[in-house]
């Protein structure tokens, strides 16, 4: 099976957790100490039975227990065990599982529905002996378009049954893929399916920025022959220009409210961080005053108030903090050849993910604003461009050189790395919040 | 006495005639218009020498000319480089922009454009705004020889156009440039006063 081929990593992020530390404090320059450091959480077992299906319903049912599976398999909290022997409709023997290793269990029918189908799930807990979940969702049909996403609205759903916290089986990722002689912007779901093409400008389109809504999209192109700023509506596929000014107008990100639109843009020479209006369509407000210096690639705190944004005041591009309205801080660690640029600030806490030069090769560093701590997340390669996970937990990335190159998913807590798309020419992943919620808590 | 006279008469007569048929018969008289034709052929054939020198002349400065414009055109649009994460004018890249600037100055009606580009090295975001200082580097320099603003856009391709593959110095160096664009008006002029 793919996932568990998948675990082979694991051993490998342990060893690395050994190994490093010592090879990182022999090498790098004086003050800078990063350990690769993964503390494996205990991942409870969990079983997926094959579902029952009512006639009409038999295709969803062969369908939708696998892609459950691998969702949640995907969401690296559960160790997921194959069902193996079990018979779609019988009754459940939550005590058998529990031998098994099972610490939850399951289940599932599927029945036709007037315009789709309905689901109803059972989830057992093995350890106890109880139902944790009883509950029915309707999902439209196999092969509409929103079918997939539902199924991983309700992995998400089972994700917060087990632990209480928000999955992100049902995202998308932006991504820009280079094309012959052209970039364009392109959609993929979390779990690596459904490849959709945004832009087809036959020119330069970079840094999409998913809209808190989830239904709109700012990016940079260069159709017009300069790099502009736009904001696509996914629903209608309409654009509108955001942004035209002379020189950059370049890698943007939206306020947590959606309010504002922050971008990277060309003021007296220098490139300057600037807030546009979204709810207004106006009022372009300039955030920093580098003067002579650079300040680019901005990013939100979960609350608006801050922004983290990449700056070379100092000489080589570094990491800044700065409220709105406010003075910037330093927060990545000064190097005389320190190369810090990319930061995203995680939508569930004070921690940023940003690309880190060390030895020559960019790598993923994960800092923690409150705890003043940084954890090396990838050690090998170039990866370039992090993206949080709704889940504050999961990071998406690019990397021309890992493993042929491509997109790749990587769980902070296990270090577990995954690929989500594999080939040349992947770039600036933006991972979206939660797209699609089952009504019901 | 007779006789004598006769004789004479009869030499000279004999002399007349010799001399009569010795003389070339007389032209009929078209000749003058056969002979005004040829001085025209001979005129025209001078003309059309001097003409055809007068015109390998100008083709000669036109050819020159146009070389003078082609070394010119290079000379603008010569690519500029820069060292790693640096917009620093090189004593080169000075020259060349110094020359450039010349040319601005000698065509009023000419506009272009600096593209600022980066090497693979960097992240992509942080090479645009690199690409845009090394396109400003550039802008600002020549608009210190007198050439307006108004008259250099500038553009930031980041590391997104390279021009040598690879991931070595060699390709990488290649990389990090200012290229330059006419946009507007043509070279008409020498810079130097040269028309």
């Amino acid at each position: 099976m793919r996932f568990d081929s998948m675990r082979v990593v694991r051993p490998l992020a342990l060893l690395a957790l050994v190994l490093l530390p010592r090879l990182a404090s022999a090498q790098e320059p004086e003050g800078v100490r990063l350990g690769l450091l993964y503390q494996p959480e205990y991942e409870p077992g969990f079983v997926v039975l094959p579902f029952s299906a009512t006639a009409g319903a038999e295709r969803a049912a062969g369908m939708v227990p696998g892609i459950i599976r691998q969702d949640l398999d995907y969401s690296d909290r559960v160790k997921v065990h194959e069902a193996t022997g079990a018979v779609a409709g019988q009754p459940v023997n939550v005590a058998l599982w529990k031998t098994r290793g099972a610490d939850w269990v399951l289940d599932g029918a599927l029945a036709p529905r007037p315009g789709g189908l309905a689901l109803h799930v059972v989830l057992h807990d093995a350890v106890y002996g109880t139902t944790k979940a009883d509950e029915t969702f309707d999902l439209p049909p196999v092969g509409d378009p929103g079918f997939r996403m539902a199924v991983h609205a309700l992995s998400d759903r089972v994700i917060r049954w087990v632990t209480g916290d928000p999955g992100m089986a049902a995202t998308r990722i932006a991504f820009v893929l280079q094309g012959r002689g052209s970039k364009e912007i392109y959609l993929v779901d979390s779990d690596g399916e459904n490849v959709q093409r945004i832009t087809s400008d036959g020119s330069l389109a970079l840094s999409p920025a998913w809209a808190p809504d989830g239904r709109h999209l700012a990016y940079t192109s260069y159709r017009s022959g300069r790099p502009m700023l736009y904001e696509r509506d996914l629903q209608t596929g309409r654009d509108r220009l955001i942004s035209d000014r002379q020189g950059l107008n370049i890698t943007p990100a939206y306020s947590p409210d959606g309010r504002l639109i922050a971008f990277g843009t060309t003021v007296a020479g220098n490139t300057e961080v600037a807030t546009y209006d979204r709810a207004r369509s106006c009022c372009l407000a300039q955030q920093t005053h580098g003067r002579a210096f650079d300040s680019l690639s901005p990013s939100f705190s979960p609350d608006g108030s801050r922004f983290a944004f990449v700056s070379n005041r100092l000489g080589m591009p570094q990491i800044y903090v700065m409220p709105l309205g406010g003075e910037p801080q330093l927060v990545s660690e000064y190097a005389t050849n320190g190369y810090n640029t990319a930061p995203d600030w995680s939508p569930r806490g004070p921690q940023l993910v940003y690309s880190s030069r060390i030895r020559g090769q960019h790598q993923i560093l994960l800092q923690d604003l409150d705890k003043g701590t940084r954890r090396l997340l990838t050690n090998e390669g170039n990866n370039e461009d992090p993206s949080w996970a709704p889940d504050g937990r999961h990071v998406v990335f690019s990397s021309r050189d890992r493993d042929g190159g491509g997109l790749f998913v990587l769980d902070s807590v296990s270090g577990r790395i995954r690929p989500l798309l594999r080939g040349s020419g992947y770039a600036l992943p933006a991972w979206s919040g939660v797209l699609y919620q089952l009504p019901g808590k | 006495m007779k006789l004598r006279n006769v004789a004479v008469l009869a030499l000279v007569a004999v002399a007349f005639g010799a001399c009569k048929k010795k003389q070339p018969p007389v032209a009929p008289t078209p000749a003058a218009p056969v002979d005004s034709a040829a001085i025209r052929a001979q005129q025209q054939a001078r003309a059309d020498s001097i003409a055809a020198a007068q015109r390998a002349a100008q083709e000669e400065a036109a050819r020159q000319r146009a070389a003078a414009m082609a070394r010119v055109r290079q000379e603008l649009g010569s690519p500029v480089y820069f060292d790693y994460d640096s917009e620093q004018l090189s004593q080169e890249a000075q020259d060349k922009l110094r020359a450039k600037a010349e040319i601005l100055q000698a065509n009023p009606s000419l506009t272009i454009r600096v593209e600022g580009n980066a090497d693979q090295r960097g992240t992509a975001e942080y090479n645009l705004a690199l690409g845009q200082r090394r396109a400003e580097s550039a802008k600002t320099f020549i608009t210190q020889y007198g050439v307006s603003g108004d008259r250099i856009t500038t553009i930031s391709y980041g590391e997104e156009r390279p021009v040598a593959e690879g991931t070595t110095e060699e390709a990488y160096s290649q990389n990090r440039r200012d290229e330059f664009a006419v946009t507007g008006g043509d070279i008409t002029n020498l810079p130097g006063g040269g028309m």
